[in-house]
């Protein structure tokens, strides 16, 4: 795995006029353009979305230093971006139960795409890209039903004319949320996080007392289900939400528990195809401050070390891939977004707007940028 | 002459605003009376951002006018001068550059006083650049406003006016010392265009101020008074959280081996400390302004005791520590010292964002708040 890095003089020459002035209308604005101009070095890349400083929102291209290389604006509140590095496109899917999702393309060979989820369903924030790039599976919500699906969309058409939603199948599952696909490039798995909402009814949670969470292997050619996980009935409100692989291909979820404030039930999970699913224990003292909340699951790019973000405590945990163990934590106030910046460390986005590097709970994490009062949003991927 | 008249006229142009600002205060008070969170931001704005932002603009024009006169003729006593004024700036800045929304958001500005953090050494490497080939168009406010942001502020100006051991090195009479005095001085006019971008984007009645003071809900950013004192509170949360990480943990490492104050943002001139200090002092005085803990009554009244308490704890302990903290901060007792503001911070955060965050009301974190 290597993280996709340009030459940013290149990039920029080879930006059309509509990206530049993209950037120069924006907050980063004139100087920005100049700056990498002049820096002119490599630099990993990653994407987010992101609250701006006056309100709006946007999909964000950025370096691992904070410069600002693309910004899209987003008619609403995003949540994670998916990211098909051979065609250097990306789709930045609506926060539920929004039903937006904008296709930019990197290489600027095509303006950005908004499209949306049909009637009767809306998005849940996340996606993924086929292997080849040709297709788009995102997890939706059939609200009337109660029943979770997978949108599949047609993003093939290069001259940008159109993004056609070519059917849906079922996620196995209530409230799909992260998708990944395997390394076989066929095998989809969905976390179902298990919680009926409405949107007639905002964010509200309709089913906590007969909630079931599951992780379904489902096969992206038929549709059908290839196998599904779940836990034990007595952890059923543990709402498996995130997921990112690591190094030989397992899953790594990361949970949101839905049961009494006081219970300390295990967040992460590992999933191997047959291992199934292996709770993970973290030390209690930091089990207690986390309110029961993991956000992303990432891995970085040598496979070994998974990155498990808690918002909500402040936490950032590490995890060892090899002994399925916790390793130690940072302390990142409000920090969410995770991406591998090389074999070894991580960048941590926050809602504070600031990036950070850290290279694990052997270190602190140390703040690289600020995007003054901007707040990123919860997940963030490496290019 | 022309410079007492100049400081002559700034005074009047605030109090003239102040007459404004104080009709629209007596407004501000008739609407706080049907909403609980209407004069947080009225008080904020007049009380504490507005007079710092007319000091910083002060002390930057003090400091250009420093650059010239050292320049023009360097001696032991323009040398003393241009330290203090480059002293004085920073610890201005320090009180500005907590108030991250508004103005300091726009066009980059925040940037442009001062780019930080820098952990790649952009800034360096840009100065690198411009000294080597002698770049003219840095050496006027309005080209070098062209120019990288990293290059306009006061981390420019600290890296091309101090060497690493923290001496004044502007002023020497050769090719290169004359280039760096020009573009010295560019820096300090184009501060005072930035400087007096903050203060007029704050006096400005119908500009930021009316989004924070007459929130609607027609407004992408500030729909209630609630969202508008939130978005203060938290701004000087989040200023606690850099003190801390930025500062103090870097300056730290995670062992003493990998201590580094030299990263401590102005730590090349020996304002590491200074730095530090008003930004603490800054924030706990935009919180006074605010009046946030006046409406704890009963069980709650600890917390503007343990506030007061913990920012004097946290003003101690820097006064305690040797400078420059480049030099002192490697020590064992300095660590020490260290070691225990980093604990403070982290209570003073904490006692803010959740304690008396939670008696007023107030909800913080984009992600912890309202994740997915």
């Amino acid at each position: 795995m290597h993280a996709l890095t340009v030459n940013r003089r290149q990039l920029l020459r080879g930006l059309g006029a509509s990206a530049a002035s993209l950037l120069t209308g924006h907050a980063f604005g004139a100087n920005s353009l100049l700056t990498l101009l002049e820096a002119g070095e490599e630099a990993p890349l990653f994407a987010s979305a992101r609250r701006e400083a006056n309100g709006s929102y946007a999909l964000v291209v950025f370096t691992d230093s904070g410069e600002e290389l693309l910004k899209f604006p987003l008619p609403n509140r995003g949540h994670a971006v998916t990211w098909h590095r051979g065609l250097g496109r990306m789709i930045a899917f609506a926060r539920r139960p929004d039903t937006f999702a904008l296709m930019a393309d990197l290489h600027q060979t095509r303006e950005p795409q908004l499209f949306h989820a049909p009637q009767g369903r809306h998005f849940y924030g996340h996606g993924v890209f086929s292997h080849s790039g040709q297709l788009v599976f995102a997890p939706e919500n059939d609200y009337e039903q109660a029943r979770g699906m997978i949108g599949i969309y047609d993003v093939s058409d290069v001259s940008g004319a159109s993004i056609r939603r070519l059917g849906e199948f079922e996620s196995f599952g209530v409230g799909p949320h992260d998708i990944l696909m395997l390394q076989d490039g066929r095998t989809l798995v969905v976390a179902n996080g298990g919680i009926e909402t409405h949107p007639a009814k905002g964010r509200e949670k309709l089913n906590i007392g007969h909630m079931k969470p599951n992780i379904a292997l489902i096969d992206s050619e038929s549709g059908a289900l290839i196998a599904r996980y779940e836990l034990e009935s007595e952890l059923h409100k543990l709402s498996l939400r995130h997921m990112g692989l690591d190094g030989n291909g397992d899953v790594w979820v990361g949970g949101q528990f839905q049961g009494p404030t006081a219970d300390l039930p295990p967040l992460v999970a590992h999933l191997g195809r047959d291992s199934g699913l292996t709770l993970l224990e973290m030390p209690e003292d930091v089990a207690t401050g986390l309110q029961n909340y993991v956000g992303s699951v990432v891995s970085n790019r040598s496979g070994d070390v998974i990155a498990t973000s808690c918002p909500r405590g402040g936490k950032v945990l590490f995890w060892d891939v090899a002994s399925k163990s916790y390793l130690g934590h940072n302390d990142v106030v409000d920090g969410c977004g995770l991406a591998p910046i090389d074999a070894d460390s991580f960048l941590i986005s926050d809602g504070t707007g600031a990036l950070r590097i850290s290279e694990g709970a052997q270190s602190y994490a140390e703040v690289l940028a600020i995007a003054t009062g901007n707040s990123w949003d919860n997940h963030m991927q490496a290019l | 002459m022309l410079t007492s008249c100049a400081l002559l006229k700034r005074p009047l142009i605030v109090a003239g605003a102040a007459v404004l600002l104080l009709i629209n205060q007596g407004n501000a008070q008739q609407a706080s009376q049907n909403n609980k969170y209407a004069g947080y931001a009225t008080r904020v704005i007049e009380q504490y951002i507005l007079p710092k932002s007319a000091a910083f603009q002060n002390d930057i024009n003090k400091l250009a006018a420093a650059a010239k006169a050292h320049c023009t003729a360097p001696d032991a006593k323009s040398t003393a001068a241009y330290n203090g004024a480059f002293r004085n700036a920073v610890r201005g800045l320090a009180h500005v550059d907590i108030l991250r929304f508004g103005p300091l958001t726009q066009n980059s500005l925040a940037q442009r006083l001062a780019f930080l953090p820098d952990k790649r050494g952009a800034t360096q490497r840009q100065l690198n650049k411009v000294l080597a080939k002698q770049d003219p168009s840095v050496t006027s406010a309005d080209s070098l406003a062209h120019k990288s942001v990293a290059l306009q502020g006061l981390v420019a100006l600290e890296k091309l006016s101090y060497d690493t051991k923290g001496a004044l090195r502007l002023g020497t009479s050769d090719a290169a010392g004359a280039f760096s005095c020009q573009f010295a001085i560019a820096i300090t006019q184009r501060l005072q265009q930035s400087a007096d971008e903050l203060l007029r984007g704050w006096q400005d009645l119908q500009g930021y101020r009316a989004v924070l003071e007459a929130p609607s809900a027609a407004n992408s950013e500030i729909k209630t008074h609630h969202e508008a004192t939130e978005k203060i509170y938290n701004a000087l949360v989040t200023a606690l959280i850099f003190d801390k990480d930025q500062i103090v943990l870097a300056v730290l490492g995670k062992s003493a081996k990998k201590a580094a104050p030299h990263k401590a943002p102005f730590a090349r001139s020996g304002n590491a400390i200074a730095y530090l200090q008003a930004s603490l002092e800054g924030t706990e005085q935009a919180l006074t302004a605010g009046e946030f803990t006046a409406s704890l009554s009963g069980t709650e009244i600890w917390v503007k005791d343990s506030l007061a308490f913990e920012f004097a704890n946290a003003q101690r302990t820097l006064s305690k520590i040797p400078q420059p903290l480049r030099d002192s901060g490697r020590s064992a007792e300095v660590r020490k010292q260290l070691t225990y503001l980093d604990i403070v911070i982290g209570s003073l955060r904490s006692t803010l964002a959740e304690d008396l965050a939670g008696y007023l009301g107030l909800a913080g974190g984009f992600n912890s708040l309202d994740g997915d």
